[in-house]
Protein backbone atom coordinates (compact mmCIF):
# COMPACT_ATOMS: atom_id res chain seq x y z
CA UNK A 1 0.00 0.00 0.00
CA UNK A 2 1.38 3.45 -0.90
CA UNK A 3 2.22 5.71 2.03
CA UNK A 4 -0.16 8.62 2.52
CA UNK A 5 1.40 11.97 1.67
CA UNK A 6 0.48 15.59 2.20
CA UNK A 7 1.80 18.59 0.36
CA UNK A 8 3.46 21.17 2.61
CA UNK A 9 4.23 24.58 1.16
CA UNK A 10 7.59 26.04 2.17
CA UNK A 11 8.64 29.68 1.96
CA UNK A 12 11.08 30.79 -0.73
CA UNK A 13 13.65 31.37 2.05
CA UNK A 14 13.30 27.77 3.28
CA UNK A 15 13.50 26.47 -0.29
CA UNK A 16 16.73 28.45 -0.77
CA UNK A 17 18.19 27.11 2.51
CA UNK A 18 17.35 23.55 1.46
CA UNK A 19 18.92 24.01 -1.98
CA UNK A 20 22.08 25.49 -0.46
CA UNK A 21 22.27 22.72 2.12
CA UNK A 22 21.86 20.13 -0.61
CA UNK A 23 24.58 21.77 -2.72
CA UNK A 24 26.99 21.84 0.24
CA UNK A 25 26.31 18.24 1.19
CA UNK A 26 26.81 17.17 -2.43
CA UNK A 27 30.17 18.97 -2.50
CA UNK A 28 31.22 17.53 0.85
CA UNK A 29 30.07 13.96 0.34
CA UNK A 30 29.78 13.49 -3.41
CA UNK A 31 26.23 12.21 -2.98
CA UNK A 32 23.30 14.12 -4.43
CA UNK A 33 20.38 13.95 -1.99
CA UNK A 34 16.76 14.54 -2.91
CA UNK A 35 14.93 17.41 -1.23
CA UNK A 36 12.61 14.80 0.27
CA UNK A 37 15.55 13.04 1.95
CA UNK A 38 16.82 16.35 3.32
CA UNK A 39 13.42 17.36 4.68
CA UNK A 40 12.88 13.95 6.29
CA UNK A 41 16.32 14.13 7.96
CA UNK A 42 15.75 17.74 9.12
CA UNK A 43 12.41 16.80 10.69
CA UNK A 44 14.02 13.81 12.45
CA UNK A 45 16.74 16.07 13.87
CA UNK A 46 14.15 18.67 14.97
CA UNK A 47 12.12 15.98 16.74
CA UNK A 48 15.24 14.88 18.65
CA UNK A 49 16.36 18.44 19.44
CA UNK A 50 13.18 19.69 21.02
CA UNK A 51 14.88 22.52 22.94
CA UNK A 52 16.38 24.10 19.84
CA UNK A 53 13.05 23.71 18.08
CA UNK A 54 11.28 25.61 20.88
CA UNK A 55 13.86 28.40 20.62
CA UNK A 56 13.57 28.58 16.83
CA UNK A 57 9.78 28.82 17.05
CA UNK A 58 10.00 31.56 19.69
CA UNK A 59 8.09 29.36 22.16
CA UNK A 60 10.71 29.62 24.88
CA UNK A 61 10.92 33.02 26.54
CA UNK A 62 13.13 33.11 29.63
CA UNK A 63 12.47 35.92 32.13
CA UNK A 64 15.01 38.53 33.20
CA UNK A 65 16.35 38.18 36.74
CA UNK A 66 14.12 41.07 37.89
CA UNK A 67 11.02 39.54 36.26
CA UNK A 68 11.73 36.15 37.85
CA UNK A 69 12.25 37.64 41.32
CA UNK A 70 9.16 39.84 41.02
CA UNK A 71 7.06 36.89 39.88
CA UNK A 72 8.23 34.68 42.75
CA UNK A 73 7.51 37.51 45.22
CA UNK A 74 4.01 37.84 43.76
CA UNK A 75 3.34 34.11 43.99
CA UNK A 76 4.64 33.59 47.54
CA UNK A 77 2.34 31.32 49.53
CA UNK A 78 1.80 31.99 53.20
CA UNK A 79 1.63 28.46 54.62
CA UNK A 80 2.88 26.80 57.76
CA UNK A 81 4.68 23.94 55.98
CA UNK A 82 8.25 23.07 56.93
CA UNK A 83 8.73 19.95 54.84
CA UNK A 84 6.60 20.02 51.73
CA UNK A 85 7.67 16.54 50.51
CA UNK A 86 6.58 14.95 53.75
CA UNK A 87 3.38 17.00 53.93
CA UNK A 88 2.44 16.29 50.30
CA UNK A 89 3.09 12.60 50.83
CA UNK A 90 0.80 12.63 53.87
CA UNK A 91 -1.98 14.72 52.30
CA UNK A 92 -2.13 13.03 48.88
CA UNK A 93 -0.78 9.54 49.48
CA UNK A 94 -1.49 8.87 53.13
CA UNK A 95 2.25 8.82 53.93
CA UNK A 96 3.07 5.78 51.78
CA UNK A 97 5.16 7.07 48.87
CA UNK A 98 5.95 10.15 46.82
CA UNK B 1 20.16 21.54 28.21
CA UNK B 2 16.64 21.21 29.61
CA UNK B 3 15.15 20.69 33.06
CA UNK B 4 12.03 18.99 34.40
CA UNK B 5 10.77 20.58 37.61
CA UNK B 6 9.24 18.32 40.24
CA UNK B 7 6.32 19.26 42.52
CA UNK B 8 8.38 19.62 45.72
CA UNK B 9 10.74 22.21 44.21
CA UNK B 10 7.83 24.29 42.88
CA UNK B 11 6.08 24.31 46.24
CA UNK B 12 9.24 24.86 48.33
CA UNK B 13 10.17 27.82 46.12
CA UNK B 14 6.87 29.53 46.92
CA UNK B 15 6.54 28.68 50.64
CA UNK B 16 8.98 30.78 52.73
CA UNK B 17 8.65 28.57 55.83
CA UNK B 18 9.70 25.43 53.96
CA UNK B 19 13.16 24.39 55.16
CA UNK B 20 14.61 24.28 51.63
CA UNK B 21 12.89 27.47 50.51
CA UNK B 22 16.00 29.57 49.89
CA UNK B 23 17.62 26.85 47.82
CA UNK B 24 14.42 26.11 45.87
CA UNK B 25 13.62 29.77 45.23
CA UNK B 26 17.11 30.48 43.96
CA UNK B 27 16.90 27.42 41.73
CA UNK B 28 13.43 28.25 40.36
CA UNK B 29 14.50 31.85 39.67
CA UNK B 30 17.48 30.47 37.70
CA UNK B 31 15.20 28.07 35.84
CA UNK B 32 12.79 30.88 34.90
CA UNK B 33 15.77 32.93 33.72
CA UNK B 34 16.64 30.08 31.37
CA UNK B 35 19.90 29.01 32.99
CA UNK B 36 19.01 25.35 32.53
CA UNK B 37 17.40 25.66 29.09
CA UNK B 38 13.67 25.20 28.51
CA UNK B 39 11.82 24.08 31.64
CA UNK B 40 9.17 21.40 31.72
CA UNK B 41 6.60 19.89 34.04
CA UNK B 42 4.22 17.03 33.30
CA UNK B 43 0.45 17.21 33.54
CA UNK B 44 0.74 14.77 36.48
CA UNK B 45 3.03 17.23 38.31
CA UNK B 46 0.53 20.03 37.68
CA UNK B 47 -2.22 17.74 39.00
CA UNK B 48 -0.20 16.83 42.11
CA UNK B 49 0.68 20.47 42.91
CA UNK B 50 -2.87 21.75 42.38
CA UNK B 51 -4.51 18.88 44.27
CA UNK B 52 -2.17 19.42 47.22
CA UNK B 53 -2.69 23.18 47.14
CA UNK B 54 -6.49 22.84 47.03
CA UNK B 55 -6.66 20.41 49.90
CA UNK B 56 -3.90 21.80 52.13
CA UNK B 57 -3.06 25.40 51.22
CA UNK B 58 -6.36 26.98 50.13
CA UNK B 59 -7.78 28.79 47.16
CA UNK B 60 -5.26 31.66 47.00
CA UNK B 61 -2.34 29.21 46.89
CA UNK B 62 -4.03 27.05 44.26
CA UNK B 63 -4.59 30.12 42.08
CA UNK B 64 -0.94 31.17 42.43
CA UNK B 65 0.21 27.72 41.38
CA UNK B 66 -2.25 27.73 38.49
CA UNK B 67 -0.76 31.03 37.40
CA UNK B 68 2.82 29.75 37.60
CA UNK B 69 2.21 26.35 36.06
CA UNK B 70 -0.46 26.98 33.46
CA UNK B 71 -1.56 30.51 32.75
CA UNK B 72 1.81 32.21 32.26
CA UNK B 73 3.18 29.49 29.99
CA UNK B 74 6.63 29.72 31.55
CA UNK B 75 6.96 25.97 31.89
CA UNK B 76 6.06 23.61 29.07
CA UNK B 77 3.55 20.98 30.15
CA UNK B 78 4.33 17.53 28.78
CA UNK B 79 1.27 15.27 28.73
CA UNK B 80 1.60 11.74 30.07
CA UNK B 81 0.67 9.78 26.95
CA UNK B 82 -0.40 6.16 26.89
CA UNK B 83 3.18 5.14 25.98
CA UNK B 84 4.62 7.03 28.97
CA UNK B 85 1.87 5.64 31.18
CA UNK B 86 2.59 2.05 30.15
CA UNK B 87 6.34 2.44 30.75
CA UNK B 88 5.67 4.19 34.07
CA UNK B 89 3.67 1.16 35.23
CA UNK B 90 6.84 -0.94 34.82
CA UNK B 91 9.01 1.66 36.61
CA UNK B 92 6.47 2.03 39.41
CA UNK B 93 6.29 -1.71 39.94
CA UNK B 94 10.08 -2.06 39.93
CA UNK B 95 10.50 0.62 42.62
CA UNK B 96 7.47 -0.02 44.82
CA UNK B 97 6.89 1.45 47.40
CA UNK B 98 9.66 4.06 47.14
CA UNK B 99 8.38 5.97 44.12
CA UNK B 100 4.90 7.42 43.69
CA UNK B 101 3.26 6.79 40.34
CA UNK B 102 3.70 10.49 39.55
CA UNK B 103 7.45 10.12 40.17
CA UNK B 104 7.51 7.10 37.84
CA UNK B 105 5.87 9.17 35.07
CA UNK B 106 8.35 12.02 35.75
CA UNK B 107 11.27 9.65 35.31
CA UNK B 108 9.88 8.13 32.10
CA UNK B 109 9.17 11.58 30.61
CA UNK B 110 12.70 12.80 31.46
CA UNK B 111 14.18 9.74 29.77
CA UNK B 112 11.87 9.74 26.74
CA UNK B 113 12.19 13.46 26.03
CA UNK B 114 15.96 13.44 26.71
CA UNK B 115 15.61 16.05 29.46
CA UNK B 116 19.04 16.44 31.03
CA UNK B 117 18.07 17.22 34.62
CA UNK B 118 15.23 16.75 37.07
CA UNK B 119 14.99 19.46 39.76
CA UNK B 120 13.66 17.55 42.75
CA UNK B 121 13.65 17.25 46.55
CA UNK B 122 13.08 13.50 46.19
CA UNK B 123 16.25 11.46 46.72
CA UNK B 124 14.72 8.24 45.35
CA UNK B 125 13.87 9.99 42.10
CA UNK B 126 17.25 11.77 42.02
CA UNK B 127 19.02 8.43 42.28
CA UNK B 128 17.45 7.31 39.00
CA UNK B 129 18.23 10.29 36.71
CA UNK B 130 20.74 13.18 36.69
CA UNK B 131 19.15 15.70 39.03
CA UNK B 132 19.49 18.98 40.87
CA UNK B 133 18.82 18.37 44.57
CA UNK B 134 19.41 20.34 47.78
CA UNK B 135 23.01 19.86 48.99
Amino acid sequence: MAAASETVRVSSHTKRVLEELRARLTLETGRRLSLQELVDAAVAVAARRRNELLRELGLWRPLSREEAERLLDELTIDADVEDVEEDLDRVLYGGGAG
Amino acid sequence: MAVLVDTGVLLAALIPRERRHRWARRLLAGILEGRYGPAYVTDYIVDEALSYAASRLGRDAAEKLLSLLVRRRLLHIIPVTIDVFSEAVEVYEAHLPRLSFTDATTLVVARSYRIDLIATLDRELAALHPSITPG
